[in-house]
């Protein structure tokens, strides 16, 4: 051996064991990295601060239950059992904001696919974004046509767009003019500024005569405004019959209660969704609300197979202390559907996940969605889906239309607030 | 528009006017005095309606009787923020005041949202149900009653800055402080009240609008924005020009939102700063002093 020492030599002889177990490790990680992802990121992309806070947390609500019985059930098995993980970004209920937020969940939380946001204003130039990086981006909650107007490849959408909102809207005026011979014939539109209330009122606009209706009132608002008294005499002024609605909770419940400050009274209000199914807009009005008739998404009445809706609202009411409703119903099968393609692509890959989410074909007997609507995406990336009709009593909504969902019959037209006892 | 639609118009704006008024009192006091633009003005009517909507939502008080609660709490509050932290900058340049008070809104609407989250605040309450009607027009007891505090408040301040020996000390420290200082007023001493009473104001305002607006961090923004027109247009440090203000902005807004649609009634709010800046930048009542 000659000028080494023995200690040396000993030293020598546990660095290359080291050395040698260390090149082992390092051979084979990336191929057990590689087959078996521990997780799969999904962006989840909502306004988490800002006026639709309240509607956002519910969405989330949705996403999370849905999340965790994929992840009970074993995970994507095409990915070894992958389990959904969900990076929260918050667009802070501004635009600008929401793309920042997307940008940052694409490229450097790395999602594999992103869901929400709910409100058109802020989906509309956050897809923009999901689109750029070819981030494929589920939505189910914003209604603006412009949505899947752009020959965008990445966005789907898995609620109805404005136009199927305002017809089957006009379609329910249609039904219960019939039915109790009430025709409304005079039509005013107050609504929200923003891209949500634009696109449904435009809609509205152009279907109108079609329906015999003439418009009267067109009256746009700011959803953060704290008074709306003038904008309500302009209503009264121009004496509708029927009054169409697109709000967020805030501006519902303002509208709600200066309607019954100046006595406002007319035969109906069919607000669109929106704010209106927010359980913080009932709370606030109470009683105030009777006899207004909402448009949803989604109602845990839905009579889906094996008594599904009502095991999922009992889950969902345990958990989380209120019914399911049109924010968390929607994004609780926009996540089935997302694990669904998940599942078919057997990849992380997001053009692969694209393309799977594109051939989409699945429905309530099939899967465990909720809604009654058939989750297949056409090339704009639009899914069949239409709505059903709620109308508020003693401060509750039950179902009126379609009739076979219905728990109650329809009142109309609307009692004034001196008939309901309220002035 | 018909006799009932004007009349509905200017109640509406006395209404809103005597709120505005309310803040933009508050807000003026402060400058005159302390001679800083308080940008956090906005943020302690924010709080005035979260202590009001604790108040009344947990220990189920009266939100009128909180009010009780609500106005020595502030004016303690503005003078412990004087003496930390206002003080602390009163020498330095202007910008320094700006950036400071601005930080400290900034600090204030994160801090809420930290701990009380995003959520908005409402509170139910009977008076919500109450509505009084004159002929055809018809007044929410909330607003209504929200303006004659707002009134009562003002008129009791106005006294006291006129008739009082504090409000005339305050009042000769607003005009000339250097001459007050050598009568042997106490300059430290009156900002601390000042810069409570004006913070007071804003809290009470908070208060008295919690029935029938909702709360969350960054609610102040909207107010705080008209305030500053108001103070501009009714001349900066001026009580009265602030009183009058309150009234002219909010009749403007009453009136913009019957000729504009609602989206567009700051319009005209911020046209009205623009033409006063242009015409008369001391403001109706300011001294000229530009």
């Amino acid at each position: 051996m000659g000028k080494r020492s023995r200690k040396t030599n000993r030293s020598f002889v546990l660095v290359s064991i080291l050395v040698g177990v260390c090149l082992l490790l390092s051979a084979s990680t990336p191929i057990l990295a590689q087959n078996q992802p521990k997780e799969i990121k999904i962006g989840i992309l909502y306004c988490m601060t800002g006026p639709l806070a309240s509607i956002a947390r519910l969405c989330v609500n949705g996403h999370e239950m849905a999340a965790e019985e994929i992840n009970a059930k074993g995970g994507i098995k095409s990915l070894g059992g992958a389990k959904i993980k969900f990076v929260v970004g918050d667009t802070e209920s501004k635009p600008q904001v929401a793309m920042s937020a997307a940008e940052k969940l694409i490229t450097k939380d790395n999602v594999v696919a992103l869901l929400g946001p709910y409100s058109s204003g802020i989906a509309f130039p956050s897809t923009q974004i999901s689109e750029k990086y070819k981030c494929p981006n589920i939505l189910s909650g914003p209604v603006a046509n412009q949505i899947t107007e752009r020959g965008f490849k990445y966005i789907f959408r898995t609620v109805y767009n404005a136009t199927t909102n305002a017809r089957v809207a006009l379609d329910f005026v249609k039904w219960v003019g019939d039915k109790t011979g009430q025709r409304p014939k005079r039509v005013a539109i107050l609504h929200e500024d923003t891209l949500f209330g634009q696109s449904t009122a435009k809609s509205w606009k152009e279907m109108l005569p079609k329906y015999g209706l003439e418009l009267v009132a067109e009256l746009p608002y700011q959803k953060t405004t704290q008074d709306l008294s003038t904008t309500i005499m302009k209503l009264k002024a121009a004496k509708p019959d029927l009054v169409l609605q697109v709000s967020y909770t805030n501006d519902a419940i303002l509208v709600t209660r200066t309607m019954y400050d100046l006595d406002f009274n007319c035969m109906g209000r069919i607000p669109s969704g929106g704010g209106h199914i927010d359980p913080a807009f009932a709370k606030a009005v109470g009683k105030l609300a009777d006899d207004l008739i909402v448009n949803h998404h989604y109602h845990p009445s839905f009579k889906g197979p094996k008594n599904k809706n009502q095991i999922a609202n009992e889950k969902y009411k345990k958990k989380y202390g209120i019914d399911m409703d049109d924010y968390s119903g929607p994004a609780y099968d926009a996540t089935w559907v997302l694990a669904d393609a998940l599942e078919r692509a057997g990849s992380m890959d997001r053009q692969k996940v694209r393309d799977a989410i594109a051939a989409t074909d699945i429905n309530w007997n099939n899967s465990p969605v909720l809604r009654p609507f058939q989750y297949k995406f056409d090339a704009t990336g639009q899914a069949p889906a239409t709505g059903v009709f709620t109308q508020f009593r003693d401060g509750k909504m039950q179902v009126i239309w379609p009739e076979e969902y219905a728990s109650a019959k329809v009142v109309w037209p609307m009692r004034t607030w001196k008939e309901r006892g309220l002035r | 528009m018909d006799s009932t639609f004007l009349g509905q118009v200017i109640v509406s704006g006395f209404l809103t006017g005597g709120l505005y008024a309310l803040v933009a009192v508050g807000l003026t006091m402060i400058f005159g005095v302390l001679k800083i633009i308080n940008f956090a003005h906005g943020e302690f009517l924010m709080l005035g309606m979260y202590l009001s909507f604790f108040l009344t939502t947990y220990l189920h008080l009266d939100p009128y009787i909180s009010l009780l609660v609500i106005i020595p709490v502030f004016f303690l509050f503005g003078a412990f923020v004087q003496y930390g932290l206002i003080n602390r900058i009163l020498s330095s340049t202007s910008d320094i005041h700006i950036l400071f008070t601005l930080g400290l809104s900034m600090f204030l609407q994160n801090a809420m949202l930290f701990i009380f989250g995003p959520y908005m605040r409402s509170i139910q309450t009977s008076y919500l149900k109450k509505v009084y009607t004159l002929g055809s027009l018809n007044i929410n007891s909330t607003r209504l009653i929200a303006f004659i505090f707002a009134l009562v408040i003002t008129a009791i301040l106005y006294l006291f800055l006129k008739e009082s020996n504090i409000g005339r000390a305050i009042r000769a420290c607003a005009d000339e402080r250097k001459g007050a200082r050598v009568v042997g007023i106490d300059i430290e001493r009156m900002y601390l009240i000042a810069f409570g009473i004006g913070t007071a104001c804003a809290g009470a305002a908070g208060g008295l609008l919690m029935p029938f607006c909702y709360a969350d961090p960054h609610v102040g923004t909207t107010f705080i924005l008209v305030a500053f027109v108001v103070v501009v247009l009714g001349g900066i440090g001026n009580f009265m020009g602030a009183l009058i203000g309150g009234f002219i902005i909010g009749f403007a807004e009453a009136f913009g939102s019957v000729v504009l649609p609602d989206s567009l009634k700051q319009v005209v709010t911020f046209g009205i700063l623009v033409l006063i800046l242009f015409f008369r930048p001391t403001g109706l009542f300011g001294k000229g002093r530009a």
